[in-house]
């Protein structure tokens, strides 16, 4: 071991009372630090997965030119004719589910009441896979066995409605042609996304229906959920031969694109965890400067002594920010050790009730995910810290006139 | 000739204050040299030995330590030449406190880059010579003061260095260790022709010098 490393790392534990309230700050901030990131870890994904497996899916497939003009002529660009577009997605592995979809603005109606709603055809075979994150408050969702007739909508329109399950309402509609059609279902279920917004307005009826209230064959959109949401990346590439075909022109949307109130989610949850991070490592960064000023004020002399013995003035300044870098380490490690035994406590225990955000119509339970990158990044970032606090008494250390530490009592 | 001292002054100043440490002083030490420098507090001893061991520069004059004008050397080539022609011996020890008896001796060699299997019998021998081989392994606060200087002796020989400043080495002693230490210092001379250089102002510490040299008011003072 390097003489200059030896020297520093017994220096480190020269103090114990110092350098142990060191410690306890370094780990303070990073269980701080972890347990924060965590929790925003936790948010990013709960949000992320229940967008993705309630509304949008990883990505939906249109009519190309659907982006661009298909919300104001919705009829002109449904998908006709899907079977070979079907059978190459579903050629695609890491596609779990590939569904098609038919939605429209309508008129929900009980006879004396009539709300504006949002229809949405989908396949009651593979539904469940994009419900997982609904809860059913009421009754059932749509599946296999679900009568022809059955729809599902959200609680807060149930509530405008005043209606319950086993009732019956009317979905007023126009047709592809522009005629006004009008089909009944039966209320089977009544479900909770989360999104107060979506809650207010979604009726969920098997696609079949609908085709039949719009007088049309086609679908809206195929959406597919993957295996995972990191096999998006490769799936795209697999979907780029499709895009080119010109016999059925398609494009795609991500759920990012979608689900732009994510990005907006994400960004202020970094934002705030910036400004935790800034705050925690300024506390560390004066509190460490604190700890290596006072040690280097105790040990005036000997630097005179090392000096003299024909240390250079690099060598002092690297020992010192050696010791810097090596508080940093030890405590960094402690630092991780601890907040992942904090994290583990939280979730044992029940995690973090937290209550519902702005917009949405329920809270949630968040627990403390403690992943690689966090906890190396927050290592990492404790060790420069700590080495940058190190760096200006190194160098008062090392610019000290030999004389002067020698007589210095 | 180890040391040539030509016209050195050197003056202090704090704030408005100038304080004249040495005027004019001029000395030549040659090599095998058991030199005592004496004179009572503030005579300026320390700033004298403190110019030789190119640990300070003179305001005016010039210091020559083994041919080498010392004003035209740079820090780090300083650093090499203290490292690699000068011991020093300190009042208070001086010793590393985190290093034990071994590695406090062991260090000056580690700086001047000898291996670690060169260094391991030297630092054994060195330990010998002062006594002190059982206690290789303690620390410093696990010494007496004796052994402590004893320790820094060793420390300040292992680097076979031409020359040996000893700042009053004997203060914080009591009478019969620091008879010990000098009788060591002594013997180190004989044995290996190390120039010691050492400052005092105990007139009993003067008897084992071969040369003495007296300073009063920051001038050497002619005999």
């Amino acid at each position: 071991m390097s003489v200059l490393l030896q020297l520093a790392l017994r220096n480190v534990f020269r103090n114990k009372r110092r350098t142990g309230i060191t410690f306890f700050s370094i780990v303070s901030g990073m269980v701080g630090m972890i347990v924060f990131g965590g929790f925003v870890s936790y948010t990013f994904w709960g949000l992320r997965e229940s967008t993705i497996h309630t509304q949008v899916g990883h990505i939906q497939i249109y009519k190309k030119g659907y982006s661009e003009q298909g919300v104001a002529q919705p009829s002109l660009f449904l998908l006709e004719h899907t079977d070979t577009l079907f059978r190459s997605l579903r050629a695609i592995k890491s596609i779990q589910v590939a569904t098609s979809r038919l939605s429209a603005a309508a008129l929900l109606s009980t006879g004396e009441k009539t709300v504006s709603c949002k229809i949405i055809g989908v396949d009651p075979k593979e539904d469940a896979s994009f419900s997982s994150f609904e809860t059913v408050v009421y009754g059932s969702q749509l599946g296999p066995n679900s009568p022809e007739d059955g729809g599902v909508i959200g609680i807060e329109l149930m509530h405008a409605l005043g209606k319950k399950v086993g009732d019956y309402l009317t979905v007023l509609s126009t047709t592809k042609e522009g005629m006004l059609n009008a089909i009944e279902f039966k209320i089977i279920g009544v479900s909770q996304t989360g999104s107060q917004e979506y809650d207010s307005v979604f009726v969920k009826l098997p696609l079949k229906k609908v085709q039949s209230l719009l007088g049309t064959q086609g679908v809206e959109k195929i959406v597919l959920l993957l295996n995972k949401t990191s096999d998006m990346e490769h799936v795209l590439v697999q979907l780029t031969p499709l895009l080119e075909q010109k016999e059925n022109p398609i494009e795609y949307k991500t759920w990012q694109e979608l689900s732009p109130f994510y990005g907006k989610v994400v960004n202020i949850y970094k934002g705030i965890f910036k400004l935790v991070t800034t705050i925690i490592g300024t506390i560390i960064l004066l509190g460490v400067t604190n700890t290596m000023s006072m040690s280097i004020f105790e040990r005036v002399r000997e630097i005179g002594t090392l000096r003299a013995m024909g240390t250079s003035r690099q060598a002092i300044l690297s020992l010192f920010i050696l010791e810097g870098f090596l508080l940093g380490s030890i405590g960094g490690i402690l630092g991780v050790l601890v907040s992942v035994i904090v994290a583990k406590l939280i979730n044992i225990s029940g995690g973090i009730a937290v209550s519902a955000p702005p917009g949405m119509s329920k809270g949630y339970t968040a627990f403390i995910w403690t992943p690689f990158s966090l906890l190396s990044f927050s290592f990492l970032f404790i060790v420069l810290v700590t080495t940058l606090s190190s760096l200006y008494p190194a160098y008062r250390a090392s610019r000290l006139r030999i004389v002067e530490a020698l007589a210095y009592h | 000739m180890i040391v040539t001292l030509n016209c050195v002054s050197k003056i202090y100043q704090m704030g408005t204050l100038m304080t004249k440490a040495l005027t004019n002083v001029s000395l030549s030490i040659q090599k095998g040299e058991f030199l005592c420098i004496c004179g009572p507090s503030g005579s300026g001893k320390s700033t004298l030995l403190n110019l030789i061991g190119c640990l300070d520069c003179p305001t005016t004059g010039s210091v020559y330590v083994e041919s080498k004008d010392v004003s035209t050397l740079s820090d780090n080539q300083l650093s090499q030449l203290r490292n690699q022609s000068i011991g020093f011996v300190f009042q208070s020890f001086n010793l590393v406190p985190v290093l034990t008896a071994f590695e406090n001796i062991e260090y000056p060699l580690i700086l001047q880059g000898v291996a670690k299997k060169d260094r391991y019998p030297r630092v054994i021998a060195g330990l010998q010579n002062v006594g002190l081989e059982k206690f290789a392994a303690h620390r410093p606060d696990e010494l007496s003061g004796g052994q402590r200087q004893r320790v820094a002796i060793a420390r300040a020989l292992i680097g076979n260095p031409a020359m040996i400043l000893a700042d009053e080495p004997t203060a914080n002693l009591d009478s019969q260790t620091g008879k010990e230490i000098l009788e060591m210092m002594v013997l180190m001379n004989k044995r290996y022709q190390t120039t010691f250089v050492f400052s005092t102002h105990d007139p009993l510490v003067k008897q084992y010098a071969s040369r003495v040299v007296h300073i009063k008011d920051g001038e050497i003072e002619q005999p």
